[in-house]
């Protein structure tokens, strides 16, 4: 029809583009890798210690900072959500203002509160609390701490949006017909933001396990996740059999959790009358 | 100003016929509506004469002259659009100046124009707000406005009235066709609304599936539905199955309902058969309650009462095989449970065959 | 004022969220006027004087920063149209295969930039002969596209089409259609989403760290080479101008565009 030939002029450049510049190349390299190699790079990553030792890391600082980005940014999004006071656009700014920050500058912050000689240590040692500085920089906690900082704002812009769809009246109704507080959060609030967790933390989790600022700058030159050992590979190692299996198995996680969560929440949303996209 | 044909137009969507032939002749100056249920085509045909749908077949003429190949926006059409449509991003007076400044008429021109068609549509002061600004009449005003002040040809309303409260249901009406015949614009209205449609139109076009089924002055549809179907449509509430009965008596003729004889007026019954069945229908408030057995008066157990203000809305059982539905204009003595007559006056009962 | 169901305890975790996310822009802020080279609090003094640094030639920062403005404009500015281009086909239209149309228009942020950057470093060593800032745009253009699709597309969902016909049937032709009615109307979404492929190119270090060459260096890798070899509070002074510049945009976006253009 007319309409669907117009539409794919107008879509046709953005097409061709992402044709010629994305999915040609991502398709040749990893046929070329699977052509040349085989899958001997990938039974190289799976069978080496040092490498699942790196995918473990990987996972587990990027589920701890979804997690406690999780606890910590729910209550900031209900109340933004629920506030008629002056507070929520305050809030607003606190939150989108270090989102549009750059990540080095981000984590160089942290690394002047988080060092040695560092101001949290420098506190610390002048209330008397510890005798000698603590290392926090260069460990997987600062690292935690960095990421949970760059994702927070993430979750809250998330979050927020569906908390604000959810009806007020829904949570008076469930007040009048006895519920507490708590279980008003526990059956009708929680039950109801669901949707925009499970993006949110789709979403932060995918960013952590791809970040590589926050990592190669807070967690030292030991400390290795996915993405900074692709690079180390590549810069330093000049290894990129070892490269190219590391950075396709990271696509291959994150494809992973995009699939599972489509197929999770798919039934979830039709049923819930379509979420807030559609 | 102008004369609008449509010839033969035909609309199909995939397997889907939205327009099935329509035919119909607009005279100049003269104010038509299309009334039909949601599927039934009527908007399908206005975006054909807006140019917004190609037709799969047939031509629109406006003043005698193909159409079909000239593009929306050199149509000259004004349009009211049903949600109003208004450039939220715009003021009143940018919206009502838009199609102008489109025409590259001077400023002063263009204000003078604008100032006009406001006061004309009872707006002027508020051009400097914005359509969020403004309550529900006022922004259909604008609407009505903007499509106007281009001077279009034609005037296309889409369910003009469909957004309001009843208070600005009955002022719009006046409004709209006061400024039309000031005017003297052809306009086409569509609507599924057939009080609307009465109200406002010179002649109603029914349509269903996406064929005409009647064409008429407003008196001539709202009293003598051409089918069922329409009758349906314009309110008709109560609907008897009968037989013909032999030959006519005073101008009036006998139809069988089950035991019961009621006499129909004897041109509405001519073209039945003895013995042919049809279907008889009825307004509500054509029926009342009458003391005495008159002819057509049958007696009946009322089943249920709505009070509805100005009437109060029967269910009376047992006057024919089917409930029959009266509006009385005053409250009865009677209650739910007492019989009481029902009449049934013969110019009022219109013949199908069925 | 405040809902009564928001109580002491939601609100105390908030404001201290809102300290945690406001403590390390304000240490750097700080920490960028102290005198002395060991970065100390309180602050021993005043001076300005790493200000001055960071205009020292030997720090690059200017030289890095025009690279990262040159790349991220030319990037935002082409996935602009591109963007606003894939989101009109997939919104103003019904058609099959729409969704199918705009999950690959996004594809590009399901993929890790770090292995798109290797992807796209082994065609260059193929091909070769690419210049420096040619190698980061490639792949710039192609990783923003979706904060521009999505963002436009989200605005567009809700657009009210009759708009356009209503413009149409006042004698606009569909140029004028576009310009005077959809884009204006979509500008909220067209501009946030412009701002975070802005930003998004202007802070990338994965794809840079493996893509430029000397000769083209962004900024953001300029100071993480600068920290490698002299942690002083230089990189407190330039950090400061670019939350500077970030607290400018913010302004500005809440003029333009409103700041709840970001609530997804």
């Amino acid at each position: 029809m007319e309409r669907r030939r117009q539409a794919l002029l107008l879509a046709f450049p953005t097409a061709l583009a992402l044709f010629v510049f994305f999915l040609v190349p991502m398709a040749y390299i990893l046929l070329r890798t699977l052509f040349t190699n085989g899958t001997s790079d990938f039974t190289a990553f799976f069978t080496d210690p040092f490498y699942l030792d790196i995918l473990w890391t990987t996972l587990r600082v990027s589920l701890l900072s979804t997690g406690i980005s999780l606890l910590l940014g729910y209550p900031v999004a209900y109340f933004m959500a629920r506030t008629r006071s002056r507070m929520k656009k305050v809030m607003m700014v606190i939150i989108l203002f270090p989102f549009l920050v750059s990540a080095v500058v981000r984590s160089y912050g942290w690394m002047v509160i988080l060092g040695t000689n560092g101001l949290l240590n420098q506190l610390l040692l002048a209330l008397g609390l510890i005798s000698r500085p603590l290392k926090i920089l260069n460990t997987e906690a600062a690292v935690i701490i960095g990421m949970i900082h760059l994702l927070i704002p993430y979750m809250v812009l998330s979050l927020v949006g569906v908390l604000q769809s959810i009806d007020p009246n829904v949570e008076y109704a469930a007040y009048s017909l006895g519920a507490t507080p708590a279980q008003t959060f526990a059956k009708v609030v929680f039950p109801l933001s669901l949707p925009g967790i499970l993006s949110g933390c789709v979403l932060v989790f995918t960013m952590s396990m791809t970040s590589y600022v926050t990592p190669k700058l807070l967690g030292g030159s030991k400390f290795r996740m996915m993405a900074t050992m692709v690079v180390q590979e590549i810069n330093v190692n000049f290894d990129w059999s070892a490269a190219s299996a590391v950075s396709y198995i990271l696509l291959a996680v994150i494809l992973a959790v995009q699939v599972v969560i489509v197929l999770l929440t798919s039934g979830y949303m039709k049923r819930m009358g379509g979420g807030k996209n559609g | 100003m102008a004369t609008l044909e449509l010839k033969g137009l035909v609309k199909r969507f995939g397997d889907f016929t939205a327009v099935d032939g329509m035919d119909l002749q607009v005279a100049q100056g003269e104010m038509i509506a299309l009334l039909g249920g949601s599927g039934c085509g009527k908007t399908t045909t206005l975006r054909m004469i807006a140019g917004f749908t190609e037709p799969t077949g047939g031509t629109i003429l406006v003043d005698g002259e193909d159409v079909g190949k000239i593009p929306p926006y050199k149509r000259n059409i004004g349009i009211f659009f049903q949600n109003y449509a208004l450039f939220p991003h715009m003021t009143v007076f940018e919206n009502v100046a838009f199609g102008l400044k489109l025409q590259k008429c001077s400023k002063e021109e263009t204000a003078r124009r604008v100032g006009e068609i406001l006061s004309l549509v009872k707006l002027t002061g508020l051009d400097g707000r914005y359509p969020r600004e403004l309550s529900g009449g006022q922004q259909q005003r604008v609407a009505l406005a903007r499509a106007l002040v281009t001077r279009p040809s034609i005037l296309l309303l889409d369910e003009p009235l469909s957004n309001l409260d009843a208070k600005l249901r009955v002022e719009m009406q006046v409004e709209i066709k006061r400024i039309q015949r000031e005017l003297g614009i052809t306009t086409i209205i569509v609507t599924h609304d057939h009080e609307e449609a009465v109200s406002l139109a010179d002649r109603v076009i029914v349509m269903n599936q996406g064929r005409i089924q009647q064409i008429g002055t407003p008196q001539e549809i709202f009293d003598h539905p051409a089918s069922p179907f329409v009758a349906d449509f314009m309110g008709f509430s109560t609907f008897l199955h009968g037989k013909a009965g032999g030959a006519p008596r005073g101008g009036k003729r006998p139809i069988l309902c089950g035991e019961k004889t009621l006499w129909v007026a004897q041109e509405e019954a001519e073209d039945l058969d003895e013995g042919e069945s049809c279907l008889l229908a009825l307004r509500s408030e054509s029926m009342t309650l009458v003391e005495a057995r008159w002819e057509n008066a049958f007696p009946g157990r009322i089943e249920s009462m709505t009070y509805k203000g100005h009437t109060t809305r029967l269910e009376v059982s047992g006057c024919f095989d089917e409930p029959v539905f009266p509006a009385l204009g005053e409250i009865p003595g009677s209650g739910v449970g007492d019989e009481v007559l029902v009449h049934f006056p013969y110019r009022k009962i219109c013949v199908y065959k069925a | 004022m405040d809902d009564r169901r928001v109580n002491w305890a939601c609100r105390v975790l908030a404001g201290l969220v809102m300290v945690f996310l406001l403590a390390p822009l304000v240490v750097i802020v700080i920490a960028s006027f102290t005198p002395t080279a060991l970065i100390t609090f309180p602050p021993k003094g005043f001076s300005l004087k790493w200000y001055a640094n960071i205009f020292h030639a030997s720090t690059h920062f200017i030289n890095g920063l025009v690279n990262s403005l040159k790349l991220g404009l030319i990037a935002t500015g082409v996935d602009v149209f591109l963007g606003v281009f894939a989101a009109l086909a997939v919104c103003r239209y019904d058609f099959k295969g729409k969704n199918a149309l705009l999950n690959y228009f996004t594809s590009p942020m399901y993929v890790p930039s770090v292995a798109f950057a290797f992807v796209l470093l082994q065609v260059y060593s193929q091909i070769g002969g690419i210049p420096g800032m040619a190698r980061l745009l490639i792949g710039h253009l192609v990783i923003i596209l979706p904060y521009i699709v999505r963002n436009t597309v989200s605005v567009l969902h809700v657009f009210d089409w009759t708009l356009e016909d209503a413009a149409t049937s006042l004698g606009a032709a569909p140029a004028q259609v576009f310009f005077k009615i959809t884009l204006p109307l979509a500008k909220p979404g067209v501009l946030a989403g412009a701002l975070l492929a802005f930003l998004y190119s202007f802070d990338e270090v994965a794809l840079s760290s493996l893509l430029s060459t000397p000769k083209f260096v962004t900024l953001p890798i300029r100071i993480m080479n600068y920290m490698e070899l002299t942690f002083d509070p230089t990189l407190a002074a330039i950090s400061t101008l670019l939350i500077l510049a970030s607290l400018v945009l913010i302004v500005l976006m809440e003029k333009l565009v409103g700041l709840d253009m970001f609530v997804k």
